[in-house]
């Protein structure tokens, strides 16, 4: 509703939105004769926890992930829920058993299946209070290679898409997955180290090794939206130009170097279709202005209630993969970047013989330079001083996402 | 002095060229020394041109008026000049034996015969129905056989037509109820007959007539303005049982104005909402939906004329004005072949004709509103004119909004003018304008506006006693626009609209008393703008969106026999053809076959030039139905109808909203078929004042338009990509008990229904429900109306209306979680809950002033109190995302009783 308030309005969805929103507003107005009052039939209150199955049954070489977790109140804040202790396989129908095992909180793994492919599959997962769903037996579809990932520069940023094509006509339909990486630096850099261990106190701020940098840090994003494409309508099967994603103009993404990962899968009509439908639900909520929502469809049940909901939908395939790098110098004229922070020269000072000053024991603040004695301003006592700044100026984890361990895979420029 | 004898035989010569009446008249008085009588207005439009030498007065006149409506008479030494209808001087009251009719009545066998228009208020009532009316040319023996009897049925006060009123002669039992022009044709044996006419909130009166040959009788009835005893009888229900027709609801607005509305203005539409088998999604909304039909499937007709939009003021007014309304009748099952287009029901809105003997009109005052009609002769007894406007000043009711809201204002107006012309016996016009306009607009920032205009002419010609046609020439326009300057970089201007260029023909024959034929044709041209947006403002950096104008042609014929097999069984078969054409030019996007209408699986596009027929879809509609009459107040009837519908609503909401937009079928878009058959079992008891009828249907409906999720309907280029085509089935059981008499009247009806929808077909796109039948939005299974109007005194009643239905069905978010990298909300089925169930009670007080037939002005009082009982009704539920946290709400728009006042002044 926040957007309706809003008075610009791009679209004409919200357009309708709006008239809608006056006409309540009008009778709204009439606070003798209207109320809102609180509605929580109980169906929406009750605790609905459907187990919610996410992943995709790696035919090739590639590792099984299947995550696990159970819907929530939609009033819950907190919208993640994995669900622990299920026991998971995979298997063929015809013999062929592999399990896979928890490795992290509602996160299953197994090492490469390397499966037949022409076999079907199917997921089976008992959860911890005893109930056992199974997906349908799937095909494995074979990934066909990405031909080439590649951006193009335009006028609202950097558009990156892919290629493919599948000579026997087989694939049809497929899915992206993407992961960015990018190298985000924080304003300034410093060489020293708040390090209280050593006995001397002057060597409390000392030079960081290479480990113990933090100017440089790198940024992994995960897909947040659906990529799906079909070649359905075509004559052979051709996927070019498929808009990976955007990067819009300024971003801090491209200030530095920065790095994709395109997965690509294989799938089937039906596991389209999920897809697709998934993807059209996006975050809308029922409200009176909204479409029609479409139901969730899945290819799992629960074995010992059928009527209990499922959300999610298993497909196997092998997976292909293509990564490339951009350069900030191989975008041209993409904007300079002016920090948001203003970053002052700033130092901090205790009394001898008193711990250290709170801001630096905790990271807040950070030493640009050695400590000396004295120089504290209105301490008279003996007192250590160190020249520091702000961490947010100099420590680039302070940024969302921040890491400074540089990825395996990371090919500097 | 010669005497009358001589002069009558005096002989004389004239010579006139283009002669006016004045003229020729002062030219004869010279030349014989008779005195004329005539009215100068009847005979502005004569003009004499005519030589002759040694003729009788009698001879010129028969030459001068030979071929025209005008007529004469000679009695002494008076010539009395007439139009349209002989004057008799014998005196009238027949004699079986009466003597040989004079020389000028055997040389004019004309039809005419009444000439009570003017002479009715000085003859005693009791005369009229006493007095015996000659029809047809006068014999001396009545010959066998039969002779048709043709005529209108008018209101002696006003002159206005009265519509469905019974013609029936109980001695052989042969009668029928007259058309929309108050029009009827009778077949009956020569010979003496005594007809008793009926009509609605008209006394009864009868009239006695010796049919010599086939002739004309115009009968004029007095108004009931108290309910006597004597005249409980209407009309309308012995047509109830006798009719063939079924599922045909119809209401004067008399009984529309005993119905409380919540802001004291009677309202068309909110009491077609209380009949059996009508639904609406929710207060505050005009459309409405009949026996499972979606708002769009209703064909809403004013005069004729197709209303588009028929809301004010966010729904909470119909469009059409109380005091020009003469009654409305709601087709559900049977409808007439002579309609088309919709598939659910027909809706016709009959405005009154003015008054054609004097100048009158009324003035209503209320919270919101204010109306003022006018109407009287243009030229007295021959065309009339009906003006009616209403406007609002509802701003102080925004301005008890918050203070964010201040700057808002709504306002509407309607206007409408009506003008009947009678030309002659066989030719009247009938024209008629409507125009409504709203406009609103959001803290000075988005404006919105909408109009329907609409006008048309309709010519009514009687070839015969047993045939007539219409002609009907028209164009309905509606249109809304958004604009929005708020910000001068991304002002905007938004608009649709829809023109519609209606011809119609339609002939109406009556074969014998046994058998009625209806036949005719209509073409309309559809052009439809879907949305243009400009940029509005020099600043304004909006590129142009626009979606491609539509043209289409929707042609039909018919033909419709009503046929009496038996006295007791009889039944009425239809058939129309309609042909529909796309038309260019318009670009046409081809989709890969087997596959959903998505962006990716286009695989070609065709462009097509002006007037290039793109696609078409034709094909038959049946309307049968039959009745069987058991015992005089008891019958059953079965019907049989299909529809094809060709322009579709496209609207997110369950109702109409005004930013709602239409689409012509195309070749992606198939028209929507609906089949219905329906059952029904009607009974009236206690002399006709109590009527029942139980109804049953069953219905389906082929192509029906759901919508995909996240559907945007405005300024779609490919709209076809959005839609999806549904199944539908409805069936339900309505049952109705029905008093219009007596002290207390009203309606009691429940109604149970369903509606469901199924979308089970792959290819189209996403399935619903996994293929299953889910339950249409308007789905209100149990549904109970009670409309109650007690009259204490002829100045004072009082009426009470209780309405229950089933909530709404709607889909809830029930759980969320994460998939795909972000968070997702899991739905319930489609409409798989609903919301709490609706109850109302309404009240109000309906005082009359003094009923002193002579004063100046007449005035009432309506007062009353909406929604009696309080309860917050569910107007909508919603669900609103505040810090991630999504809660439900449940928005009730009259949750307290509110009281309402309007005062009403005729004159």
């Amino acid at each position: 509703m926040e957007s309706l308030l809003n008075p610009a309005f791009g679209n004409d969805m919200e357009r309708e939105k709006q008239y809608w929103f006056f006409l309540l507003t009008v009778a709204a107005g009439w606070s003798l004769v209207t109320c809102r009052k609180p509605y929580s039939p109980p169906v929406i209150s009750g605790n609905n926890d459907y187990l919610v199955v996410e992943g995709v049954i790696a035919a090739g070489s590639d590792s099984t992930i299947i995550n696990l977790s159970r819907t929530v109140r939609i009033a819950n804040v907190n919208a993640i829920n994995p669900e622990k202790g299920a026991k998971m396989t995979v298997d063929d129908g015809q013999g062929a058993n592999y399990s896979l095992i928890e490795a992290d909180k509602g996160r299953y793994v197994s090492t490469s299946l390397n499966l037949d492919n022409s076999h079907r599959y199917r997921l089976s997962i008992t959860t911890a209070d005893g109930q056992t769903y199974v997906s349908a037996y799937v095909p494995v579809k074979v990934t066909p290679p990405i031909d080439s990932v590649w951006f193009r520069t335009n006028s609202t940023g950097v558009n990156i898409y892919s290629a493919a094509h599948d000579p026997s006509n087989n694939t049809r339909y497929y899915r992206w997955y993407y992961t960015e990486t990018y190298v985000y630096q924080a304003d300034l850099e410093t060489k020293y180290i708040f390090d209280p261990t050593n006995p001397d106190t002057l060597k409390w701020s000392r030079l960081r090794t290479p480990a113990e940098q933090i100017h440089t840090c790198y940024i992994t994003i995960n897909t947040s939206t659906i990529n799906i494409n079909t070649s359905a309508a075509l004559s052979s099967d051709v996927i070019a130009n498929n808009l990976i994603t955007e990067i819009p103009e300024g971003s801090e993404k491209l200030f530095h170097r920065y790095s994709i990962m395109v997965r690509q899968y294989a799938l089937t009509q039906d596991a389209y279709n999920f897809w697709a439908k998934l993807k059209k639900n996006t975050e809308q909520i029922g409200t009176i202005f909204d479409a029609q929502p479409s139901e969730n469809t899945t290819n799992l049940y629960c074995i010992s209630d059928p009527s209990k909901p499922v959300i999610g939908y298993v497909s196997a395939s092998t997976i292909t993969q293509k990564r490339i790098f951009i350069n900030w110098t191989q975008v041209p004229d993409w904007p300079p970047y002016i920090s948001p922070l203003v970053c002052r020269p700033d130092f901090a000072c205790w009394p001898k013989g008193s711990p250290p000053q709170q801001l630096l024991a905790f990271g807040e603040l950070v030493p640009t330079d050695t400590i000396r004695s004295g120089g504290c301003p209105g301490i008279d006592k003996p007192s250590w001083t160190v020249p520091a700044q702000g961490a947010v100026c100099v420590d680039c984890r302070t940024h969302p996402g921040g890491k400074t361990q540089k990825p395996a895979f990371w090919i500097d420029e | 002095m010669v005497s009358a004898q001589d002069s009558a035989n005096k002989l004389i010569s004239v010579d006139f060229s283009q002669a006016k009446i004045e003229q020729f008249v002062s030219d004869l008085e010279s030349k014989t020394g008779y005195h004329f009588y005539y009215s100068p207005v009847q005979f502005d439009s004569l003009k004499v041109t005519l030589q002759a030498s040694n003729k009788t007065l009698g001879q010129v006149l028969d030459m001068a008026f030979a071929k025209t409506d005008f007529h004469y008479t000679i009695k002494d030494q008076f010539v009395f000049l007439t139009k349209g209808r002989r004057l008799y001087t014998d005196l009238a009251v027949g004699f079986f034996n009466a003597p040989a009719a004079n020389n000028e009545a055997e040389k004019q066998p004309t039809t005419a015969v009444d000439y009570a228009d003017e002479t009715e208020k000085k003859v005693a009532e009791a005369t009229t129905e006493n007095k015996i009316y000659e029809i047809g040319i006068k014999t001396n023996n009545i010959k066998s056989g039969t002779a048709t009897l043709a005529g209108y049925v008018r209101n002696i006060k006003t002159g206005e037509a009265i519509i469905g009123a019974s013609v029936f002669d109980p001695d052989s039992k042969v009668g029928l109820a007259t058309d929309q022009f108050g029009y009827y044709s009778l077949t009956l044996s020569r010979g003496r007959h005594t007809l008793l006419i009926r009509g609605l909130g008209m006394k009864d009166t009868r009239r006695r007539i010796i049919l010599y040959s086939d002739g004309k009788l115009n009968i004029e009835m007095q108004e009931q303005v108290t309910s006597l005893k004597e005249v409980q009888i209407s009309a309308e229900k012995v047509a109830n049982v006798r009719s063939v027709e079924m599922g045909v609801n119809k209401l004067d607005i008399k009984s529309i104005k005993q119905i409380p509305t919540a802001f004291g203005e009677a309202d068309v539409l909110k009491v077609v909402l209380t009949l059996p088998g009508v639904q609406t999604v929710g207060e505050a909304t005009t459309g409405f939906n009949v026996r499972g039909g979606s708002a769009d499937q209703n064909l809403i007709l004013l005069n004729d004329a197709t209303i588009y939009n028929p809301s004010h003021f966010f729904g909470f007014f119909s469009a059409f004005d109380p005091d020009i309304v003469k009654n409305i009748e709601l087709y559900k099952s049977t409808i007439p072949e002579k309609y088309g287009g919709r598939l659910s029901s027909v809706l016709d809105v009959t405005d009154r004709d003015g008054n054609t003997k004097k100048f009158t009109g009324s003035a209503g005052i209320g919270l919101l509103t204010s109306r003022l009609n006018i109407e009287g002769p243009i030229i007295k007894d021959k065309t009339s004119f009906i003006f009616g406007g209403r406007t609002t000043y509802s701003d102080w009711l925004l301005s008890l909004l918050p203070n964010a809201y201040k700057n808002s204002s709504a306002s509407f107006y309607d206007l409408n003018l009506g003008i009947t012309s009678q030309l002659d016996d066989k030719n009247t016009i009938y024209l008629m304008g409507y125009m409504s306009k709203d406009n609103f607009r959001l803290n000075s920032d988005t404006t919105y506006a909408y109009s329907n205009k609409n006008a048309n002419i309709k010519w009514k010609h009687n070839f015969n006693n047993k045939l007539y046609s219409v002609v009907l020439a028209g164009i309905d326009h509606y249109d809304y626009s958004i604009a929005s300057t708020e910000n001068p970089i991304d002002g905007y201007k938004l608009n649709f609209g829809i023109n519609q260029y209606n011809f119609k023909t339609d002939f109406n024959y009556y074969v014998n008393p046994k058998n009625t034929i209806d036949f005719g044709l209509s073409a309309i041209y559809y052009k439809l703008n879907p949305g243009n947006e400009q940029p509005d403002g020099a600043k304004s950096l909006v590129i142009p969106d626009v979606v491609a104008q539509e043209q289409a042609m929707e042609n039909a014929i018919y033909l419709g026999d009503k046929y009496d097999i038996t006295s007791d069984l009889s039944i009425s078969a239809g058939i129309r053809y309609s042909l529909y054409a796309y038309l260019g030019p318009q670009t046409v996007d081809h989709y890969a076959p087997n596959l959903p209408k998505e962006a990716v699986n286009v695989t070609d596009s065709t462009t097509y030039g002006k007037n290039k027929i793109i696609n078409t879809y034709s094909g038959p509609e049946l309307r049968l139905s039959a009745r069987y009459n058991i015992g005089d107040d008891m019958s059953v009837k079965a019907a049989y109808n299909s529809m094809r519908q060709y322009i579709h609503l496209v609207s997110n909401t369950t109702a109409i909203s005004p930013t709602d937009s239409y689409k012509l079928s195309d070749p992606n878009i198939k028209p929507q078929l609906g089949q219905q058959v329906s059952l029904g079992w009607y009974r009236n008891a206690k002399a006709n004042t109590i009527e029942t009828s139980i109804e049953v249907y069953y219905k389906t409906i082929a192509n029906y338009l759901d919508y995909r999720s996240g559907a945007t309907l405005l300024l779609n280029q490919h709209i076809e990509q959005d839609l999806i085509n549904t199944k539908g089935k409805a069936y339900g059981v309505e049952f109705l008990v029905r008093k219009t008499a007596g002290k207390l009247n009203g309606w009691i009806s429940y109604t149970y229904s369903r509606t469901f929808l199924r979308q089970d077909d792959p290819f189209a796109g996403e399935l619903i429900n996994g293929g299953d039948w889910y339950p249409a939005n308007y789905d209100k299974p149990h549904d109970f109306n009670f409309n109650g109007n007690y009259r204490f005194s002829h100045r004072f009643s009082v009426s009470l209306d209780v309405t229950y239905s089933t909530g709404r069905p709607i889909t809830l978010p029930i759980a969320k979680y994460e998939y795909g990298g972000s968070e997702r909300v899991f739905y319930s089925d489609r409409n798989a809950y609903r919301i709490p169930d609706y109850f109302r009670t309404d009240f109000s007080m309906n005082i009359e002033g003094n009923h002193k037939v002579h004063q100046l002005t007449h005035n009432s009082w309506s007062i009353g109190v909406y929604n009696l009982t309080g309860r917050a009704n569910a107007y909508s539920t919603f669900f609103s995302e505040q810090g991630g946290v999504i809660n439900g709400y449940q928005l009730s728009i009259f949750a307290k009783p509110i009281p309402f006042i309007n005062y009403n002044i005729r004159f």
